[in-house]
């Protein structure tokens, strides 16, 4: 009888010490609010591993290594035209970054460039979530979207990255 | 042989007294690898999910929770298999473990087993229901419906029947049933087994894909799988066929004691040692049903091997009955409650009541001067008095007789600490074999304990009466 208390009190506190122990590790890669999207790390794509959504030929990093740091003029209401990369959330299931393209300052496309591809199950999620996702931050104009039901980890992380996006835009700092 | 004489008549045993001096086989290695094996395979369990886990996900109450219901689920998943595996029967474990720790870590970790389920079925709704904001309720009805959660439903009723274990195993109900009724109702968690797997690798999050968690738990699968086909199934049935056994003769040995002798093609190639039992399962219309574990009474020889039963239940009530020539159907030899885990030079046996058979059998396997104390409750209840004495004389055995209840004074003062040391002034240097009621063996355990006796001196027979 002891023993089993042992067991279970032991299992308890090993899971809380490795819960504990993951939630105080500094994030590597920031699944962050606006302001901590700046960080240059954060807009590297995971790895050469990662699938690429179509439409997104180019590789997404270099594009936002390209454009100099600097401060623009910053009109909040408004997004500037061109195409803005928004931050890495990555959750269990992979990475998820979206590119956003502006015309005349409105949200014209969003474009998923990494969609989780962990599991044969996160991709089939990412893919069935990602069309529904694009279609409501078309219509809405903004990051403001309703979580996919049964995606409720990659809703999350394109949630995040296009309003990465989308400060993004408006700020002028380089994507992400 | 005619055996009914041969009992009469013990100078006709076909034993070697003289049995060679074995040497003690060096299991602890063993054992000590065994149990790392158990450590490694849980930490190989629980790293995929630490590798998987980004850094920095684990940032509010829902992730949390669904973590927490992860790291349970994966322990629980492999324990269970560790449990299947522990009563496996496979002859090495029980070498190296022994079949008395076998059977009582498979009941402690069985009860680890439920709360580890409970609690990762609980944390990873709460963790869900958090993350998708519905209530616990919702969160149910959603896993079992939405497609995506493959092998849900059987999940949740896995979780049933062994939370339905769980509650017939309280020491309550669990005494109002018969064993073959228990031994049925446990063998449902086999289903347990089947039921969860399915969710296991098609949505488990480390295990639906493919990557070291997959591979390590298929592998584990395996040979689980194969170890059960083998120690249940194959081997068993590889044994009967080689040795054909058969009851030679059903000898009454005191009041509500028998004796079985068992006869079979081979016996000499037959690996026994004595000490050890074997499940006996008597193939007549009556009996074929059921097998009981029972330890041989006398240490393996080439014509029989023998068994005694005291009568207590139905089924060995039955036994009185049993016909010469019925087929048996036998499993083992398992335990190590054999002499060649000695550690010492001597040896002190204990035996109570029907406990004696196993104790003399190892009385035929120990060195010379070794000491037996034999409790019963009076003169007539001492059976084998004949062979004792016979083999204390072979053997230059010393053999005591302690009869009277458990509370007279006789009894009490021989199994005090200090009756022991003295009847047994050299106590401390001895292995002890104690087999015999519980009552009697948990005071004998304290009064050795209280006399100096090392822990790992002292030998306890699987069985608990």
């Amino acid at each position: 009888m002891r023993r089993i208390g042992f067991a279970v009190l032991g299992t308890g506190v090993l899971t809380a010490v490795l819960v504990a122990v993951k939630a105080q590790l500094p994030p590597a890669t920031g699944p962050a609010p606006a302001a901590a999207v700046a960080g240059p790390t954060t807009s590297r794509p995971a790895g050469p591993s990662t699938a690429r959504a179509p439409g997104s030929a180019r590789a997404p990093g270099s594009a936002a290594a390209s454009r100099p740091p600097g401060v623009g003029v910053v009109d909040p209401s408004r997004m500037m035209d061109g195409s803005h990369l928004g931050a890495v959330v990555t959750n269990p299931y992979g990475p998820v970054q979206v590119r956003v393209d502006v015309r005349g300052g409105r949200l014209v496309d969003v474009v998923a460039v990494q969609l989780p591809t962990a599991a044969a199950r996160g991709i089939e999620i990412g893919m069935r979530a990602a069309p529904v996702l694009r279609e409501q931050a078309l219509q809405r104009q903004s990051a403001d979207l309703d979580t996919v039901s049964g995606a409720t980890y990659t809703s999350e992380g394109y949630r995040r990255s296009l309003q990465s996006a989308l400060d993004a835009a408006r700020t002028g700092r380089p994507g992400t | 042989m005619d055996i009914q004489g041969a009992v009469s008549d013990v100078a006709h045993i076909p034993h070697e007294f003289r049995r060679p001096y074995r040497r003690r086989r060096s299991v602890d290695a063993w054992r000590a690898l065994t149990i790392a094996a158990f450590w490694l395979g849980l930490a190989a369990t629980l790293l995929p999910w630490w590798w998987n886990t980004p850094a920095g996900f684990l940032r509010d109450p829902a992730t949390s929770l669904t973590a927490v219901g992860r790291i349970t689920g994966l322990v629980a998943g492999y324990v269970l298999l560790v449990q299947v595996l522990l009563m496996s029967r496979v002859a090495w474990l029980d070498r190296w473990l022994g079949a008395r720790d076998l059977l009582h870590w498979h009941r402690d970790l069985g009860v680890f087993v439920v709360a580890a389920v409970v609690a990762h079925a609980a944390f990873i709704v709460l963790g869900y229901a958090k993350l998708e904001r519905v209530g616990p309720a919702r969160e149910v009805a959603r896993l079992l419906t939405i497609d995506k959660y493959t092998g849900m439903l059987g999940a949740f009723v896995a979780t049933g029947i062994l939370v339905a274990l769980a509650v017939l195993a309280l020491p309550w109900l669990r005494r109002r049933m018969s064993y073959e009724v228990w031994h049925l109702l446990h063998l449902t968690s086999y289903l347990v087994l089947v039921l969860s797997v399915g969710h296991q690798f098609a949505v488990g999050q480390e295990m639906s894909v493919p990557g070291f968690s997959r591979g390590f738990s298929l592998l584990l699968w395996c040979a689980v799988v194969a170890a059960v086909a083998w120690g249940r199934v194959v081997a068993p049935v590889r044994m009967n066929l080689r040795h054909r056994f058969r009851v030679r003769a059903v000898v009454a040995e005191g009041p509500g004691m028998v004796s079985i002798y068992i006869g079979g093609e081979r016996l000499p190639e037959l690996r026994v040692r004595a000490g050890q039992f074997c499940r006996w399962r008597f193939l007549d219309q009556h009996n074929w049903w059921q097998a009981h574990p029972f330890s041989m009474s006398a240490a393996p020889n080439d014509e029989w091997l023998r068994l005694t039963v005291k009568v207590v239940g139905d089924h060995t009530a039955g036994l009185r009955r049993l016909r010469p020539g019925t087929r048996v159907f036998v499993e083992g030899p398992s335990g190590d409650f054999t002499a060649d885990r000695r550690r010492q030079a001597r040896a002190l046996l204990i035996a109570g009541g029907s406990g004696i058979g196993p104790i003399r059998a190892l009385l035929e396997e120990l060195p010379p001067r070794t000491v037996v104390l034999y409790r019963a409750r009076n003169a007539d209840e001492l059976v084998f008095r004949s062979e004792l004495e016979l083999l204390a004389e072979a053997r230059d055995a010393q053999v005591w007789y302690v009869t009277g209840g458990r509370d007279d004074p006789g009894p009490r003062r021989a199994f005090s600490p200090r009756g022991l040391v003295e009847l047994v002034p050299d106590l401390t240097r001895r292995d002890v074999y104690l087999c015999g009621s519980a009552g009697l063996v948990d005071a004998s355990v304290v009064a050795l304990r209280r006399a100096g006796v090392p822990p790992r001196q002292i030998h306890l027979d699987p069985f608990e009466f």
